[in-house]
């Protein structure tokens, strides 16, 4: 008998009342038995993956940049290809199940997903906060922390961090990102360094309860394996989690906190008997990340000043409007800035003095300067960079005056290195990962066409007894002006992130 | 969370998901009376409010936004020519995943089955709120976040919604009352 009939025979001809029928409800809608939840989560992850997998895919395509920054990278991107096909059969999907590659992750363990046309079954790597505040440059990193920045500089290739990040209010925390060279938005690598005194590393389950070796979060794994880096105690975590850095202050209270979602594979480390902790979070092996972890090198200016070059041209000198810094110069320049990113040469990294010009003929101009250390007048290298108009497959290698030719003030204009030594070596075509550059030996003068028939010195070179490497790519001009022979030219133009 | 999921955050996003799915499935089955269309609505609930985050109060609690939406959703769901192909495609090929174990039903179990399609014989509104009130066991404020009227349309409607259930049951479902019948 059912409770709602045995309330009626009760009440005869009066119906049950509100109260009644409430409390009835309750107890009997609670029995009802659903089907099994499917797992929707995962699904919804693919579906979004794939979303931004085409936006990024069409983005790219829109701007296709024939340039990569890894040589290594073809190779990843044909290794994760092969990689994908092979999950693609069944046989193999077990075998390749717990690998990583590249900017993609392989879910592991994934369970059969109804399939989108066109749309592997693959996830992107952990995900990226683009909004983290602090945002800096390495210049003005190294120039607050001194000698506490370090950078790996394993793989070899790695170069400088794309995004640096001073969490002032979390004890100095700092972060630097490597993003994929082809996809800006997807990052590569992320190395977190923190003061290992006064902060706590925990990995949290999203219900907020610490979780221990080989607890489940969400249904995926989390393993941490316990290991050494270069001595030190580390541990290596795969799978997703929480990222937990809490700041405790002096009475032990909690003062500040900051939580990262993680879906890449972690290696945290403390070197012994130093200041600070490391947290690298990327997609390659566990020996890679070993590697990178063991060749953190202080990327600070050296303790002893180089030596310095005697006597200073007068003509070393810089006479240029519009100095600026490097935040976010990006955005008022209108094209992706660089740098050059020598590990071994970190007193490149910042430029020592930046300007940014602007006039109709030239466009955007950046404009890099680096002193000879402790000498502040006398320049070393000088990098411009911008969108200016002129070509340097003007060139012009017949001759040993006319190098390159561009307009100033609506006037043709040319670039004249007068002092050429010769003109194989002047003009000597170069190769910058398959970019043609063009070298020219000695300094140059440009000198303007005026309308009244006369020729007018408007520019020359910054440095005295300058070469010049001349570059483009994807309609950015660079100029690299220094007194550096060839090899060492093509060494920093080749570094530059 | 919700903030990290705002800023394109797929992981918290999906943390989420994981948090609310059940229930929205669940609702979505109540709604549509079929777990493969349900999962299907869930599925599309999580993508749009992900989508649409941007427009989301994040003062406000999430699920009875996503409830909302699931509502939404199962009720143009209902009415797409779409959704009488699908289940003419499953019937045919009709898959026993989702299966409640008819067989191995108690009688508590077979009563919850039975009042759920007197509710079923309800109109979409007064449906709802039963759903959301019993089923998924919202509180008031929570529902009125959900269907977004005030406190005191949630409680006018479930009102009418009770005294339709008992002329429901009283007609149609005379088992539920077999001792008034005996």
């Amino acid at each position: 008998m059912s409770n709602y009939g045995r309330r009626y025979q009760i009440q005869k001809d009066h119906p049950p009342s509100d109260e009644y029928m409430d409390r009835y409800l309750t107890n009997k809608a609670s029995a009802l038995r659903y089907p099994t939840t499917p797992d929707i989560a995962s699904v919804v992850a693919r579906r979004l993956a794939a979303d931004k997998a085409a936006n990024t895919y069409r983005a790219n395509e829109r701007a296709l940049r024939p340039r990569t920054r890894h040589t290594g990278l073809a190779v990843v991107c044909i290794v994760a290809l092969a990689l994908v096909t092979l999950v693609a059969v069944p046989q193999m999907r077990a075998f390749v199940g717990n690998l990583s590659v590249g900017v993609w992750r392989i879910v592991r363990n994934a369970p059969e997903a109804p399939n989108v046309p066109g749309v592997p079954t693959i996830t992107p790597v952990y995900p990226w906060d683009p909004h983290l505040g602090g945002e800096t440059d390495i210049g003005s990193a190294i120039a607050a922390q001194g000698t506490g920045v370090m950078l790996p500089s394993y793989p070899e290739d790695l170069g400088l961090p794309d995004h640096v990040y001073y969490q002032h209010d979390l004890n100095n925390m700092m972060i630097f990102v490597w993003m994929e060279p082809d996809q800006p938005d997807m990052p590569a690598v992320a190395l977190y360094r923190f003061l290992s005194t006064t902060t706590e590393i925990e990995v949290v389950a999203p219900d907020d309860k610490i979780i221990t070796q080989m607890q489940q979060v969400a249904g995926n794994s989390v393993i941490t394996i316990p290991l050494k880096v270069g001595g030190s105690k580390a541990t290596w975590i795969e799978g997703q989690y929480l990222f937990n850095v809490e700041h405790i202050d002096d009475k032990g209270k909690l003062a500040k906190q900051m939580s990262e979602v993680m879906d890449g594979n972690t290696l945290v480390w403390q070197p012994i008997g130093g200041t600070y902790s490391f947290k690298l979070v990327t997609h390659t092996t566990l020996n890679e990340a070993v590697r990178m972890a063991e060749s953190l090198k202080p990327l600070s200016p050296p303790p002893t000043p180089y030596p310095t070059k005697a006597p200073t041209s007068p003509s070393s000198r810089l006479d240029v409007s519009g100095e600026t810094g490097l935040y976010k110069l990006d955005t008022y320049a209108g094209f992706k800035l660089e740098v050059p990113a020598i590990v071994d040469m970190p007193e490149l990294i910042a430029p020592d003095r930046i300007y940014l010009q602007s006039n109709d003929d030239m466009g955007k101009t950046v404009i890099m300067a680096w002193y000879t250390p402790g000498r502040t007048d006398d320049l070393r290298m000088v990098m411009m960079q911008g969108t200016w108009d002129d070509s340097i497959d003007a060139m012009n290698t017949q001759t040993t005056k006319l190098v390159q030719t561009t307009t100033i003030r609506g006037n043709s204009a040319e670039w004249i290195a007068e002092n050429t030594y010769s003109i194989a070596l002047a003009q000597r075509p170069s190769d910058l990962h398959s970019y043609e550059a063009k070298w020219v030996e000695g300094p140059q003068y440009m000198y303007v066409n005026t309308p009244d028939g006369k020729t007018e010195l408007a520019a020359r070179s910054l440095i005295a007894n300058s070469h010049t490497l001349a570059w483009q790519v994807d309609g950015v001009k660079y100029r690299l002006e220094t007194d550096l022979p060839l090899e060492d030219a093509i060494q920093v133009a080749e570094s530059m992130r | 969370m919700i903030s990290r999921a705002r800023r394109g955050n797929d992981a918290a996003w999906e943390m989420l998901v994981r948090d609310h799915q059940e229930a929205i499935f669940r609702l979505a089955y109540l709604l549509l009376g079929d777990a493969h269309e349900a999962e299907d609505i869930a599925q599309d609930v999580f993508v749009r409010a992900f989508r649409a985050l941007d427009t989301f109060d994040s003062t406000r609690p999430l699920r009875p936004w996503l409830l909302r939406i699931t509502t939404n959703l199962a009720h143009n769901h209902r009415r797409s020519v779409g959704r009488y192909m699908a289940m003419v495609k499953r019937a045919i090929s009709a898959s026993p995943e989702y299966s409640t174990g008819l067989g191995e039903r108690t009688s508590q179990q077979w009563e919850a089955q039975t009042l759920w399609e007197a509710v079923r014989r309800l109109s979409t509104h007064e449906q709802e709120v039963v759903y959301l009130r019993y089923f998924l066991d919202l509180s008031e404020a929570e529902m009125s976040a959900t269907l977004d009227v005030p406190p005191g349309t949630i409680k006018s409607r479930l009102h009418r919604a009770m005294r339709r259930l008992r002329a429901v049951v009283d007609e149609d479902f005379p088992a539920l009352r077999e001792e008034r019948l005996t």
